[in-house]
């Protein structure tokens, strides 16, 4: 396969009518990728994702996975694919053991021992009938019935929800031992903290359409921060809102906090004139990022 | 699919072994007071007649044909050919393990022709259970009646079942709801049937007989007459037209999560 990428949508759309779906959605996932999927409630992640699984039809556009047209819905190419539905119901009559051993049998593949593994490591009881279970342990058979066949392409509707933090820490772990065994992963998740700790790339849908495809490093610069510069002396914020890159500078006794956006170099250089003592940045969080281009979004 | 639903194959199979076993309980009664009760029977309108297909009664063929063959079994074969149609195509859109299930490696169509199978083995078994459960207790009630009639009549009511379960089976195809597709699938039944008992006293609907699935099976009376083979072959390759739709419909369908 090469450096192709293992997901590939292009200008994917599904509509209802006069009701919201997605409109050209457009983006690579690459081998051994972890690509964050976010977006406010109903903005069409889950749409993008049952489509891409072949569960609704697109309306136009194309959507390869591993190099085979996904539209399609080639049960070979789904022999490759691990999927935890967003709405997750499973088998409620059997246990977590029999359905595993079920849908490993429909596979083909032997994952008896991963699917024990697995179990072990979520504290997952495997004879219990689902139906007795709590939501967070359903949860993690359906995180088990992704992994279990160790497919090239995982693809994650909220996986997280309702796990325990020692169970997200477990998850968070086996997604990054198969992101090094070179899996392909979209990863949907309202957890922005948790998509910021593990995606590379993120996308950012909201109304159906993408607003943002980027990495989190170049969102991250790309955002408007603060900075906020110490002195021995008052500072007058004139001097500071005609570099380049700074929005806005306010003073205060010594001190003076700076918006900007992109590199803060020259911002420095002047601080660095006028003697600053200490300077203390604030990181924009990926949550504000998420925030700051879907309120833009909805204020067009 | 098979092994969920078991446990209503065998609760439905116990259903006809029962209704069979009391009428094969009766018979010896019903057959010694031989003219008395054809006697009554014959002060019934002929449409009733008609429809139970009452000829005979007192007779192995007449007594089963009215007892059994015109509208418990039939009841059992529809009843048990819908709900297990209509759960099929319904089922797991409903219970919401769609994503899981046509999420897997198996094209739609190989999963809903691995159900079609179960349901026809299910529906196959019910039908041999009657037949089985009839030939045996047939010399304890002294009843006669021709075993290779009586598995026609039996096969018969398999192809009927089978037919219902086509309809079940397009109905949750088309709409991916269980009630709603038994609910349209039982109006479609109750309408047949309705067509099927006025056609012999009114002309007007005599039209509808040779499209109508009860005309094709409890209209012929196997158990007397033996196979019709056009009727077999219509409610055969009806059935299997119904299915084709049902699973184009479905390889289009949109599923809900």
């Amino acid at each position: 396969m090469g450096n192709q990428a293992a997901i590939t949508l292009k200008n994917l759309t599904k509509s209802y009518g006069s009701s919201r779906g997605i409109i050209d959605i457009s983006f690579d996932v690459n081998p051994g990728e972890v690509f964050g999927f976010l977006g406010p409630n109903g903005a069409g992640k889950t749409t993008a994702i049952r489509t891409l699984m072949g569960l609704i039809h697109a309306t136009s556009g194309s959507a390869q996975v591993l190099g085979v047209d996904a539209l399609k819905s080639d049960p070979l190419l789904r022999q490759n694919i691990g999927y935890l539905p967003g709405a997750l119901n499973l088998f409620q009559r059997q246990t977590p053991l029999e359905m595993l051993t079920f849908l490993s049998n429909i596979r083909g593949v032997d994952c008896e021992k991963k699917i024990f593994e697995y179990a072990s490591r979520l504290k997952l009881d495997l004879h219990r009938k689902i139906d007795e279970l709590s939501k967070g342990n359903r949860q993690k058979v359906g995180v088990i019935q992704a992994f279990m066949h160790s497919p090239k392409v995982l693809i994650l509707d909220e996986p997280t929800s309702g796990l325990d933090p020692l169970a997200q820490q477990e998850f968070e772990l086996m997604l990054d031992e198969v992101k090094k065994q070179g899996t392909a992963v979209i990863l949907s998740s309202h957890v922005l903290s948790e998509v910021e700790h593990l995606a590379d790339r993120v996308a950012i849908i909201n109304d159906g359409r993408l607003l943002v495809v980027d990495s989190i490093a170049n969102l991250k610069q790309k955002a408007t921060r603060k900075i906020e510069l110490f002195f021995d002396k008052p500072i007058n914020p004139s001097d500071y809102t005609s570099i380049e890159n700074v929005i806005s500078a306010k003073s205060y006794e010594n001190s003076l906090t700076c918006t900007l956006k992109g590199h803060e170099t020259d911002l420095l250089r002047q601080a660095v004139k006028d003697s600053v003592i200490t300077v203390q940045t604030h990181e924009t969080s990926l949550e504000e990022i998420f925030l700051d281009l879907v309120q833009k979004a909805g204020q067009r | 699919m098979f092994s969920d639903h078991w446990k209503s194959l065998l609760a439905w199979g116990a259903v006809i072994v029962f209704m069979v076993s009391i009428q094969m309980y009766v018979y010896p009664s019903v057959a010694s007071s031989g003219d008395a009760a054809q006697q009554l029977l014959d002060t019934f309108p002929e449409s009733i007649r008609k429809i139970f297909r009452i000829e005979d009664y007192a007779s192995g063929p007449g007594f089963l044909s009215v007892e059994l063959f015109s509208m418990m079994i039939p009841l059992v074969m529809i009843g048990v050919g819908l709900t297990w149609g209509a759960n099929a195509t319904a089922e797991e859109e409903e219970d919401g393990t769609a994503d899981i299930l046509y999420a897997l490696p198996l094209s739609r169509t190989s999963i809903l022709m691995s159900k079609v199978l179960a349901i026809l083995t299910a529906l196959l078994l019910l039908s041999v259970a009657a037949f089985i459960q009839i030939v045996a207790l047939r010399g304890f009630a002294s009843l006669t009646v021709d075993t290779v009639n009586l598995a026609i009549t039996c096969f018969m009511q398999f192809l009927l079942g089978v037919f219902f379960s086509a309809i079940g089976f397009l109905c949750g195809a088309l709409t991916g709801k269980k009630s709603l597709s038994l609910g349209i699938g039982a109006g479609f039944a109750i309408l047949a049937f309705l067509f099927y008992s006025l056609a012999p006293m009114v002309d007007t609907f005599e039209f509808t007989n040779p499209i109508n699935p009860f005309q094709w099976t409890v209209g012929e009376n196997a158990l007397i007459e033996g196979i019709n083979f056009l009727s077999a072959a219509k409610l055969a390759l009806s059935s299997v037209a119904v299915y084709l739709m049902a699973i184009f419909t479905f390889s289009k369908r949109e599923m809900r999560s």
